[in-house]
């Protein structure tokens, strides 16, 4: 039933089962006390299941009777279906009912969200029910060229024996689903008509044939998947059967039903395959006699990794059919739903992805997937996208991450760095938290023994030496019997993949400078920069350096390489005891191209920078410098918006106490030689020191009053207590904090404007202070009458100060 | 005393543009007034517009200083910088080393400095640049050339010479006759 398999794929089936790992003999008996506990449980989600449906059934009065014997069938049909021959359409009718009642059921479950049958895993039923709306259209059109149908009929003839039977279970379906039931009642009638010529048919009843046609599809799925997954071990051959309908040809179905044999496959799998890899058997093992348990077991691994290898080459078919938009198999599915199509099997993947991380072929699922991260249509990549940033997020062991960014570090390589930026940027999820950085070191000094033999012999008695032997030997099993993945292997899977990242980041940052991808990578650099190694900063500060001083970035790149300059000095790069001159240059030549206008964005960054570089290389840092970055900063806050001038007067701030001298700036007096020089872009000596901070004075008048608290602060000296001191609320945050608070995104003040009303009032009090007392009483009467008369009458006012 | 020959004028500016790059001509046009370099006997003098109009009252033979002296030509007609000037170039160095407390006599008693005493260095000094000395507590020490490269310096043995003494502060004492 199943394709025909070109030979060049089979190869890659064995060589990737002949990889997986070393046998041993009590792992096999660890498994079958797995597959137990897995048949367990799954024995008990049947019976919640059913459990479920028999409330359903309580709460719809109609189908009661159908449901209700099946409590007491429940044991018999377990055993029954377990004794049932593999071929479920040849029985008789009986056994038909039973399992359509349980078709029932699947289809509730999984198509229509019912409650969480399968513990632990979560269905989106969205993702069913949107994909359901869209191949009926594409079908529709597909429907009009009909002549086709007639041979198909003749072969699959045995079906509308089944097919009133259908129907009469599809008015307990309507209950549950109500979106189909307007389509149902003239069907029944035809059916008993008989479908003798499809030609003579009209549009309508064709539509008709075809609803009719699809939910018998659906019935026949939905028994298969709740056969499979009641017994998965004795009911492999059925999930080849349903693996068959991918190759439906009944064009006025065929995508629908594939589609839907796609995402019920999907979901199948991913309930029962196992939680561990399973991997061929040698063949000493083959030739060695078993339990018969074990031998239904290992038939149904084999199985079960030979179908899902095939439904992963059908899925990886119709993705490839697509990309080629080959006509291959036109006949029965249309070139134009090819697209939808695809765009399914992309999801199935994705989420086997998510979902089978340690399965067989996991590998394959990601060779499939990374270049579609790069497709041209939207929507497929943002899927993969997606799927990718997930899997890096829960990838735990790190296993899965390696594998992906290996592919993507050929991908990149092999398209000449024509990607697309958000394939970068979903490495930058990656969950990388530490790396082996003095690996070059450590690995070479060889690792010491604590005795070597011969030592032993002379300094240990017998007695010793034999303890000894058995205390290694008890910690080597303890070792072994340690289930959890050990920290070292992952920290070694985690700087292999980092190195691989890196090497992404250097390769585009040495040949591709001009492309669109340098933004995504710098970013990455500056994420990732306390994990370089120490040997590339050299290298690194170079390339960035020369990057800056091209002169073809925008703002927000440089900024991105200077933060990534000072992230990488701020980690392990102390030992290097150098000064980044040129960057601290760069960042105020900068500052002065900064504005309210669209990149407020930018300063975020700024202040980021500023942090590393003034606050926390403050030992490093001249005052000259200092002091150039404290005036041209606060030159800065006059014309940017309210929140990024809070931020900047906190960076100063922070400066300010980092560097008590700064208070030169705070009177007018001059210190040494020299004029100030504001538009030179040195910080060293633009003579910073002869200048005053005058905008404070500005900014003490700012609208915002937060602004203006900060700078009355800054004014005083920035003392961090007494009469001029910030309060806790506002000391204690950090610039870029300050800056994120008082942000107008939202459109909202922070804080709230208050009520002008009360501040004209003070103004008008101040006219109680004249010292003239005549005039004072005249002033007293004008306002008075002003308040009395509602309008403005200026004649009244006139003749009131005449007496 | 007269202005210096073009020829003089690029020997000079050739040595002074080895620490400072491009800053020189911040030196000359300065926003508080012209300032303007002069030879007499030898050495060259920077001084402002003003002392040099003042200056112009005394005879060549009576003359022994005027303005600050940064340097003498030698008699194979090369420029050797005075410690005189670091005032003034100090703020445009453009490399820097930065010299650890311990290792900051040693080099204001005329010696190189070694890597145990390189506290920091300015990254991308290429070698053989000319560098301006400072301390730790960022106060100009002295003018030295770098033996090696920023990316060199990281693998040196903590007793080879990464820069090349040229001139110190020390020298207002020790050479405190000849220093005018």
């Amino acid at each position: 039933m199943g394709p025909p398999r070109s030979k060049k794929r089979r190869p890659t089936f064995r060589r990737l089962l002949k990889t997986s790992g070393v046998k041993l003999e009590n792992k096999l008996k660890n498994r079958q006390l797995k597959q137990q506990n897995i048949a367990k449980k799954q024995r008990k989600e049947q019976k919640k299941l059913r459990q479920a449906v028999k409330d359903a059934a309580i709460r719809t009065p109609r189908p009661l009777e159908t449901y209700r014997k099946r409590p007491e069938e429940e044991e018999d049909e377990e055993e029954f279906l377990e004794t049932l021959p593999t071929d479920m359409m040849e029985d008789d009718d009986l056994q038909q009912m039973t399992t359509m009642a349980r078709q029932a059921s699947f289809i509730t479950r999984d198509l229509s969200s019912c409650g969480p049958v399968h513990g632990g895993k979560k269905r989106s039923s969205e993702v069913v029910r949107g994909y359901e709306k869209v191949p009926r259209k594409m079908a529709r059109m597909e429907e009009k060229e009909v002549i086709h149908l007639l041979p198909i009929k003749d072969k699959t003839g045995v079906i509308p024996q089944s097919v009133e039977r259908v129907v009469k279970k599809q008015k307990e379906e309507e209950e549950e689903e109500e979106e189909e039931a307007a389509a149902e009642e003239p069907q029944e009638e035809e059916n008993g008509g008989g479908l003798e010529s499809i030609a003579d048919l009209t549009a309508e009843q064709r539509e008709q044939l075809r609803v009719q046609k699809i939910t018998q599809k659906k019935l026949l799925i939905a028994g298969l998947g709740s056969a499979i997954i009641s017994d998965p071990v004795s009911n492999m051959k059925r999930v080849k059967e349903l693996r068959g309908m991918l190759m439906e040809s009944d064009p006025s179905v065929a995508v629908t039903v594939r589609k839907l044999v796609m995402v019920s496959l999907m979901e199948i799998f991913k309930d029962i395959a196992p939680t561990y890899r399973i991997r061929p058997l040698t063949p000493a093992e083959k030739a060695a006699k078993v339990k018969k348990e074990t031998q239904q077991l290992r038939e149904f691994e084999e199985g079960l990794v030979s179908q899902y290898k095939f439904y992963l080459e059908d899925l990886e078919q119709t993705v490839r059919d697509w990309k080629q938009r080959k006509k291959k198999r036109s006949q029965a599915v249309g070139f134009q739903s090819y697209r939808g199509l695809a765009e399914v099997a992309v999801r199935c993947l994705c989420e086997l992805l998510l979902a089978l991380p340690h399965f067989n072929f996991h590998n394959n699922i990601i060779v499939i997937l990374v270049p579609l991260m790069n497709d041209p249509a939207k929507k497929v990549s943002d899927m993969c996208c997606d799927a990718f940033r997930k899997l890096f997020q829960q990838d735990k062991q790190g296993g899965a991450s390696l594998a992906t960014v290996r592919v993507v570090s050929g991908l990149v390589k092999s398209l000449n760095y024509n990607v697309r930026p958000e394939v970068l940027r979903t490495l930058l999820s990656l969950r990388i938290k530490e790396v082996e950085m003095k690996k070059d070191i450590e690995a070479t000094a060889p690792k010491k023994k604590f005795m070597n033999n011969k030592e032993k012999k002379k300094n240990l008695s017998r007695m010793q030496r034999k303890w000894k032997k058995a205390e290694e030997k008890l910690e080597k099993e303890l070792l072994e019997a340690e289930a959890s993945e050990s920290k070292e292997k992952k920290i070694k899977l985690h700087t292999e993949t980092l190195n691989i990242v890196f090497l992404i980041y250097f390769r585009i940052l040495k040949k591709a400078k001009k492309s669109v991808l340098l933004p995504a990578v710098l970013e990455g650099l500056a994420n990732f920069a306390h994990l370089i190694n120490l040997e590339f900063f050299d290298d690194l500060l170079n390339v960035l350096q020369n990057l800056i001083q091209s002169g073809d970035l925008t703002n927000r790149e440089s900024l991105h390489c200077i933060q990534t300059v000072f992230t990488i000095l701020s980690g392990q790069g102390d030992v290097l005891n150098i000064d980044p001159l040129t960057f601290y240059s760069q960042l105020y030549k900068m500052l002065r191209q900064l504005h309210a206008g669209v990149p407020n964005d930018d300063i975020i960054i700024v202040l980021r920078c500023l942090d590393a570089m003034l606050t926390r290389r403050r030992k490093q840092v001249t005052l000259q410098r200092a002091m150039a970055f404290v005036k041209r900063l606060s030159t800065l806050s006059l014309h940017v918006l309210p929140n990024a001038s809070v931020g900047i007067l906190a960076a100063n701030r922070s400066t300010m106490h980092s560097f008590p001298k700064c208070d030169f700036l705070l009177d007018n007096e001059v210190q040494g030689s020299g004029f100030y020089l504001p538009e030179l872009d040195e910080p060293e000596h633009c003579n910073a020191q002869n200048t005053a901070l005058w905008e404070l004075h500005t900014l003490q008048r700012h609208f915002h009053p937060v602004v203006r608290q900060f700078a009355s602060h800054l004014c005083q000296g920035a003392p961090s207590e007494g009469a001029g001191s910030l309060g806790a609320k506002l000391s204690r945050r950090c610039p870029v904090e300050l800056f994120g608070d008082y942000s107008v995104r939202d459109m909202t003040f922070n804080p709230p404007v208050a009520p002008p009303s009360t501040k004209k009032k003070d103004r008008f009090s101040g006219g109680a202070t004249l010292l003239d007392p005549e005039l004072q009483r005249q002033v007293q009467s004008v306002l008075t009458a002003a308040a009395e008369d509602a309008q403005l009458d200026f004649t009244a006012t006139h003749t009131a100060t005449q007496h | 005393m007269r202005p210096l020959t073009d020829e003089e004028t690029k020997i000079m500016f050739e040595k002074l543009s080895k620490y400072i790059g491009e800053n020189i001509k911040l030196l000359v046009d300065r926003p508080d007034g012209t300032y303007c370099f002069r030879l007499h006997s030898d050495r060259v003098y920077y001084m402002s517009e003003k002392i040099l109009k003042l200056a112009t009252n005394f005879s060549r033979d009576k003359l022994v200083s005027v303005g600050t002296c940064f340097g003498k030509f030698t008699k194979t007609s090369k420029f050797r910088l005075h410690i005189t000037a670091l005032d003034f170039l100090a703020p445009y160095a453009k490399f820097k080393v930065w010299v650890k407390p311990g290792a900051e006599q040693s080099f204001l008693y005329g010696n190189h400095v070694l890597k145990s005493g390189l506290g920091r260095i300015t990254e991308n000094t290429m070698q053989y640049q000319g560098v301006v000395v400072y301390s730790m507590s960022d106060m100009p020490l002295g003018f030295g050339v770098a033996a090696k490269s920023t990316q060199e310096c990281r693998r040196m043995d903590p007793l080879s010479i990464v820069v090349f003494h040229q001139a110190d502060v020390g020298e207002f004492i020790r050479n405190e006759d000849t220093l005018t």
